[in-house]
């Protein structure tokens, strides 16, 4: 009698078909508002308090967007002004239309930007540029090269005299291996560019110290693109001897000459010196095409521009020079500072 | 549960509530369900309509701002006050469209293009409008300068929006595909569970059902049990308390009433059995008694008529004593004649009398007679031919004994309840076999009586069993005669034992 009444208030198969049934519901419940979570997401209206807001914004203006330097330098300085409440903007980077860093620059100061940090130059439109924008109560950071005329707050750069001087005391080492000998020397610098004059003079000035040298100094025009690389393979092909050294004083020059070299067979013949800031360059320095290269710490670069801008926020004063650290890239250590990058893009 | 039908039990609740309480609860199941799946994909449709609004709202700036700066051209080329009147509305709605642009610093390029927008469009506002302050203080060189100033800001104003439109409608595009997807899957989602609800609700409406529907098919199963005429089932067992409950509980009461009743029919056709046979077993008492009283004594009434012709004979002829003796025989057979099956005790004295009278003219006086006699108690009423076959009886057992006077005594005495007739004769007695062959034959066996009457068929008498069986069935006792005889030459006594009523 009593497994019969308890038949009656419970039954096993009624229940499982509940079960199911609840759990069929919870599941869609759970379902739909995962759905409708992950729709309010894609519904860009919706999710602008999803975003983090800052209290800074930083614009960053340079010559080349799409190159490795600047887009790791960009990276390192959002990073850090993320952390600082500040935001930089990558100038231009949505535009479909494709601006000057002039145009770009006169963007920021429409667009009562909080922070300039501009690649700069010697022209004078950039400086009378950074002259507004100073005079619209923005500061602006120069990077990697200076425009030395213009009212800007702060250099952040490397020191072409220390590189220069570095140029040449690796071109009188190798001549002192004496694994070949050493006479000839060729220095490639990029046209209208302050800091690589610098460097030039500095390692001139430190070739000079030793008479054996022929020095041939090449510019080339690489204001236009692809200019740098014809002119590179102008003057390789119409050399009658290939240099014993070669030593370009910029990433894009480097990038060029060895490619140059690789497509004429003549990397046995010339020892190649130059700027490592992209990967090719680096790789190159694994293969043994460039033997070592100047190599500047992007990160630091990167940090030290958004933390002139706070400084000078917070402060109103900011040292006119701040120096990034250099190192020299050989196949000695090459190995570990690709491990070093690649560790911290991770 | 258990609760929710302990109530149900408890409150009479009926049948058609239940159907309605299951059909409410599922429809309202199926309602919430559709309604939770209207609801959501209703607001997805919106949320993916709203996926383009950002660029109906980019291109409506983008008109307005290319209005604002027409109607400052055409200020300016003209000075006429429509064109301000117009630049001032245009530059309202512009302002007002801007105001729904993000000024702060978020991240993400599309809140940083706005912000930017929104910068730009100060700037260039401020710059038309002195554009037109210039033009109306017609200072020709400032207003040119502040038109080209204008001019490239818009360049600049048009080219934001474009790239931010064009970045947007790709995000959007994205995301709009992204959320068809989503809302195919919810779409199927929404089906499978309303499949899955469906399906546990019509189970569940099955097992309600069947909840609901089987005490009725229990009842319907004992109903066809009584129909079938087995009366003697379980009462159907009340597990709830609506119409079925009812049902069964008045079907309950019906089978323990048509049992009750066939119990009581039965009982009376027994009592009617028994009576009817007690009254045709007194008949064929009485009917044998008179047939073999009759087949003794050939055409009574011709004798009876023979004799009273021979009682007046003997009157002609003054013999008296003839007279008598043939007066006497004459009342003897009338007695008989008058069939009455019940008498008096007084009527059974009187033709005992006349029996002995007639008894003595035959034995010359031998036999001697006596009585004493409770005169309160004659006229209690008896079967008739109760008291004559007993003398009878004791005559035969008593004349013939030689060296003594047969003598007869007849007394009738109250006892406690009971009216005792003693018989006694002073005659050869009777054996304790005889006794109780006499005594011991069964009452009620009708065939064996009738074996009985003619094996003594040839007997002078009807027989002291014919005595027994019929004060038996009168009186419907069993202990209406006692023999008593001490033995051989003793004589006997019978002692008839009539239960007493007073009237």
């Amino acid at each position: 009698m009593d497994g019969e009444k308890k038949r009656k208030w419970f039954d096993p198969f009624i229940g499982i078909i509940i079960v199911i049934s609840i759990v069929a519901v919870v599941v869609t419940v759970i379902n739909f508002t995962e759905v409708r979570n992950s729709i309010d997401m894609y519904c860009d209206s919706k999710t602008a308090e999803q975003h983090d807001v800052y209290s800074h914004h930083y614009v960053i203006l340079t010559d080349g967007n799409e190159n490795e330097l600047w887009k790791d330098i960009y990276n390192y300085a959002n990073e850090y002004a993320n952390v600082n409440d500040a935001y930089v903007e990558k100038a231009g980077d949505n535009l479909i239309e494709e601006y000057s860093k002039a145009e770009l620059m006169d963007m920021a100061i429409l667009a009562d930007v909080d922070g300039i940090i501009v690649e700069g130059d010697d022209s004078g439109e950039l400086s009378m540029l950074i002259d507004r924008a100073r005079d619209n109560d923005i500061p602006v950071v120069t990077v990697m090269t200076d425009s030395p005329e213009s009212m800007r707050n702060s250099y952040v750069g490397i020191s072409g005299y220390d590189i220069g001087l570095e140029f040449g005391e690796r071109v009188v080492n190798l001549a002192d291996e004496g694994g070949k000998e050493i006479h000839e020397i060729m220095i490639l610098l990029s046209k209208g560019e302050n800091s690589q004059n610098t460097m030039y003079l500095s390692l001139m000035e430190r070739l000079s110290r030793d008479c054996n040298f022929d020095v041939d100094v090449r510019i080339i025009d690489s204001t236009t693109s692809f200019s740098a690389d014809e002119a590179i393979r102008d003057v390789l092909i119409n050399m009658n001897n290939v240099p014993d050294v070669m030593v370009c004083l910029s990433d894009g020059i480097t990038k060029s000459a060895y490619q140059s070299l690789i497509e004429y067979n003549k990397v046995k013949g010339t020892y190649l010196l130059g700027v490592a800031l992209s990967d090719e360059v680096f790789s190159a320095v694994r293969k043994g095409l460039v033997k070592c290269a100047i190599s500047v710490d992007k990160k630091q670069m990167g940090i030290n521009c958004v933390d002139a801008l706070l400084e000078y926020e917070n402060t109103g004063y900011v040292s006119e020079y701040i120096m990034v650290d250099t190192t020299l890239v050989n196949i000695e250590n090459v190995g570990g500072l690709i491990y070093d990058k690649n560790k911290g893009s991770d | 549960m258990i609760k929710i039908k302990g109530l149900i039990n408890k409150y009479r609740v009926s049948i058609r509530f239940r159907v309605m309480l299951i059909c409410i609860g599922i429809m309202s199941v199926l309602m919430l369900v559709n309604v939770y799946n209207y609801v959501n994909i209703n607001e997805m449709i919106e949320n993916i309509n709203l996926v383009y609004v950002n660029n109906f709202r980019l291109n409506e700036l983008k008109e307005e701002l290319l209005s604002v700066q027409s109607c400052m051209t055409e200020y300016l080329e003209n000075k006429n006050t429509d064109s301000m009147e117009n630049y001032y509305r245009h530059v309202q709605i512009y302002r007002e469209m801007m105001s729904e642009l993000n000024r702060d610093v978020i991240d993400g390029q599309f809140y940083i293009m706005e912000k930017n927008i929104f910068n730009i469009s100060e700037a260039y506002i401020e710059c038309t409008d002195r554009a037109i302050e210039y033009k109306r203080g017609r200072n020709a060189p400032k207003y040119r300068m502040e038109y080209l100033q204008s001019d490239k800001m818009k360049r600049y104003l048009t080219s934001y929006i474009d790239s931010l439109n064009n970045s947007r409608f790709k995000a959007n595009s994205d995301n709009h595909k992204i959320m068809i997807d989503v809302l195919e899957y919810t779409q199927k989602i929404s089906i499978i569970t309303l499949l899955i609800v469906i399906g546990s609700t019509l189970i569940l409406i099955y097992a309600a059902t069947t909840r609901i529907m089987f005490p009725l098919r229990r009842l319907a199963a004992t109903a066809e049990i009584v129909a079938g005429g087995k009366l003697d089932v379980e009462p159907v067992e009340i597990t709830t308390n609506d119409e079925i409950g009812v049902v069964t509980k008045a079907f309950n009461k019906m089978l323990f009433s048509i049992r009750a009743y066939i119990d009581k029919i039965t009982e009376n056709m027994e009592r009617e059995r028994i009576l009817q046979e007690k009254e045709l077993l007194m008949n064929t008492h009485l009917k044998e008694a008179q047939l073999n009283y009759l087949q003794s004594q050939i055409n009574p009434h011709f004798l009876f008529n023979t004799l009273n012709a021979g009682a007046q004979l003997a009157m002609m002829e003054d013999a008296g004593k003839t007279y008598e003796y043939i007066q006497n025989v004459a009342e003897f057979y009338r007695y008989n004649i008058n069939n009455n099956k019940i008498v008096s005790l007084s009527d059974e004295l009187e033709i005992v009398d006349n029996y002995m009278y007639i008894i003595n003219v035959r034995y010359s006086g031998d036999l001697s007679y006596s009585k004493d006699i409770y005169e309160d108690v004659t006229s209690v009423l008896v079967p008739s031919m109760i008291l004559q076959p007993i003398v009878e009886n004791s005559v035969r057992y008593s004349v013939g004994v030689v060296g003594r006077k047969a003598h007869i005594s007849i007394s009738i005495t109250r006892e406690d309840d009971y009216i005792c007739i003693r018989v006694s004769d002073n005659g050869k007695g009777m054996t304790e076999d005889t006794i109780n062959e006499v005594l011991n034959e069964d009452r009620s066996e009708l065939n064996d009586y009738k074996h009985d009457i003619q094996n003594k068929h040839g007997s002078n008498g009807v027989g002291l069993k014919n005595v027994i069986a019929r004060l038996r069935l009168y009186f419907e006792a069993d202990n209406v005669m006692e023999i008593y005889s001490e033995g051989s030459g003793k004589g006997t006594q019978i002692t008839v034992l009539i239960p007493y009523i007073d009237c």
